[in-house]
């Protein structure tokens, strides 16, 4: 029977024509409401403002922030240390790919380390971190290196095991060499799983580096956004906190479209992944 | 033993196998997939090789490709034993994931011509004209996951010809199809062999496609395998001619062997 039972028909919608408005605009009236539900509930609960900031003040403390720099050092240091436990994060992580691609030896110590060490969040590593580089960027750059490095080896070994032998031995039958079968052939074909490992690497890896800046509480030159939120909180600029939350939101969009554009203009126009 | 009938191409030998032993290693010693194989393939021959699934065909023309290493005997090119994959022995594959999908059609045709020292426009040219040979000038442009599986396999045919093979090695390449596209891309083969002249060397387990595609067909047993027969098909006529319809039955006959029957013969050989 290919007919539908009844009952798997679209219930029926209240008439209003939302759902032909296009999504933009529907998702930004929903964002307007939800702005004029949290200005009501702060002008009319008479909420104490040092534990509670309106959207206006909010608005103004991200603005002031920016202008005057105070967000902006902050938000830099952030993404520079991610960067850079990102960068070691994947060298390490190409490292035991390598050794795994080599042996039976590497991938049984791969997934044995994978299988241990991935389902830890990131941050518990933070303490022992402290103990061992001191309450400096060095702790932080361990601990998110080390929250990046299971997502992309584990995405990355598994992209290299799935690749098609067919289209391996495509690339001798051509005159290949063995390098040019891993640049040419290998990498490519293992890119949808090396994006995934990469995406969710950097999502670890966001939330980790933020939690750890929290962890550490101290003020200093070279704090980043958690630092920033934290310090708001100790003298109780709320706005700031707020402010530093919507940039860390912000940002969690950028990053998330800036993935979502690499993968478009790639793996899914290939026909390697679909969305 | 060896010494079968048409065993011998008279036109000038391209490929000659010489008792090639082939199988791979196990726990408890070396399988067997192929015992002996001995034929040649003349230039611009189209020879078919047909066996029953398991017979070791498709190691056969993966030895011939350098991707195999026979236990024993000799695969010789033009007299040259040539071991390592190459493209003067180009293959096409069963498998429609043989493209490279991040490639479009024209690219999947043009990048091994890169590699095999075409220049950038040289390579494109001519990836065009072979695009044009097997009717696929307008999907030059696409990506492989946008083709059907009939599409992907002449684009397989059209990248291994465009590499100027001295043999086209092709492995069951219509198998995954239906049987209206494998029947239009049998004629398509007969035409664009014909246009080029190249030399073709062909596994099946199709008996109607070994007599629409071959001028001779090397008859494999069941595993350990040898050559039961070689059989030339050049001269039968159309499906409907009594000729035809002998030879199928001739063919039928020899690939339903009994194989208590065969292993007999085997060790009554050695």
């Amino acid at each position: 029977m290919s007919a539908l039972p009844a009952s798997a028909a679209p219930p029926a919608r209240l008439p209003l024509g939302w759902a032909r408005l296009p999504a933009w605009l529907r998702k930004g009236t929903l964002l307007v409401l939800l702005f004029g539900v949290w200005e009501a509930y702060v002008s009319l609960s008479h909420i104490n403002h040092l534990l509670f900031a309106s959207p206006w003040q909010t608005l103004h403390a991200f603005g002031a922030g920016w202008a005057d720099g105070s967000l902006a050092g902050p938000t830099w240091t952030t993404l520079r240390i991610l960067l850079e436990a990102f960068g070691v994060g994947l060298g390490v992580a190409l490292g035991f790919t390598v050794l795994a691609a080599l042996s039976t030896l590497g991938t049984d110590l791969l997934e044995l380390l994978t299988s241990i060490f991935n389902p830890l969040p990131g941050v518990v590593v933070l303490p022992l971190a402290m103990l061992w580089f001191g309450i400096d960027t060095g702790a932080i750059l361990f601990t998110v290196a080390f929250a990046t490095v299971w997502p992309i080896a584990i995405n990355l070994s598994m992209g290299f095991r799935t690749v098609s032998p067919t289209i391996v031995a495509v690339g001798r039958n051509i005159g290949l060499s063995r390098l040019r079968v891993v640049t040419d052939v290998l990498i490519p074909a293992a890119l949808p799983h090396a994006v995934t490992g990469l995406k969710t690497a950097w999502a670890f890896g966001w939330r980790t580096i933020i939690a750890s800046e929290l962890v550490f509480g101290v003020a200093g030159s070279k704090g980043g956004l958690g630092n920033y939120i934290n310090n708001a909180r100790l003298y109780f600029l709320t706005p700031r906190i707020f402010a530093g939350l919507v940039t860390i939101a912000l940002l969690g969009v950028v990053f998330e479209s800036v993935f979502g554009l690499a993968e478009r203009i790639t793996v899914v126009r290939w026909g390697m992944k679909h969305t | 033993m060896d010494r079968l009938p048409f065993a011998r191409a008279s036109a000038s030998t391209l490929l000659r196998l010489d008792r090639v032993r082939l199988g791979y290693p196990t726990t408890d010693g070396v399988h067997v997939a192929v015992e002996s194989a001995t034929f040649d393939v003349a230039a611009r021959e189209k020879l078919i090789v047909i066996g029953p699934s398991g017979c070791g065909k498709s190691t056969l023309l993966r030895a011939v490709a350098g991707f195999v290493e026979p236990l024993a005997g000799s695969i010789d090119l033009d007299g040259a034993a040539s071991l390592r994959p190459g493209p003067d022995r180009a293959v096409v594959f069963q498998e429609f994931d043989q493209l490279l999908p991040w490639r479009t059609v024209l690219g999947n045709v043009a990048y091994p011509l890169r590699v095999n020292g075409y220049g950038r426009r040289e390579a494109a040219e001519r990836a065009r004209t072979f695009l044009e040979l097997t009717h696929l000038g307008g999907s030059a442009e696409r990506y492989p996951y946008e083709l059907s599986g009939g599409m992907k396999q002449r684009v397989a045919i059209a990248r291994a010809l465009a590499l100027e093979p001295r043999i086209l090695l092709m492995d069951e390449p219509f198998g995954s199809l239906d049987a209206i596209t494998r029947q239009r891309l049998q004629a398509e083969l007969n035409r664009i062999v014909a246009e080029t002249g190249v030399t073709l060397l062909f596994v099946t387990h199709s008996i109607e496609e070994a007599l629409v595609l071959g001028d001779r067909v090397v008859v494999f047993s069941p595993p350990p395998s040898r050559v039961l027969e070689i059989v030339d098909v050049r001269e039968l006529g159309g499906p409907a001619t009594p000729e035809y319809s002998a030879m199928r039955g001739r063919l039928r006959g020899l690939l339903a062997v009994d194989r208590e029957e065969l292993m007999d013969d085997v060790r009554a050989a050695r």
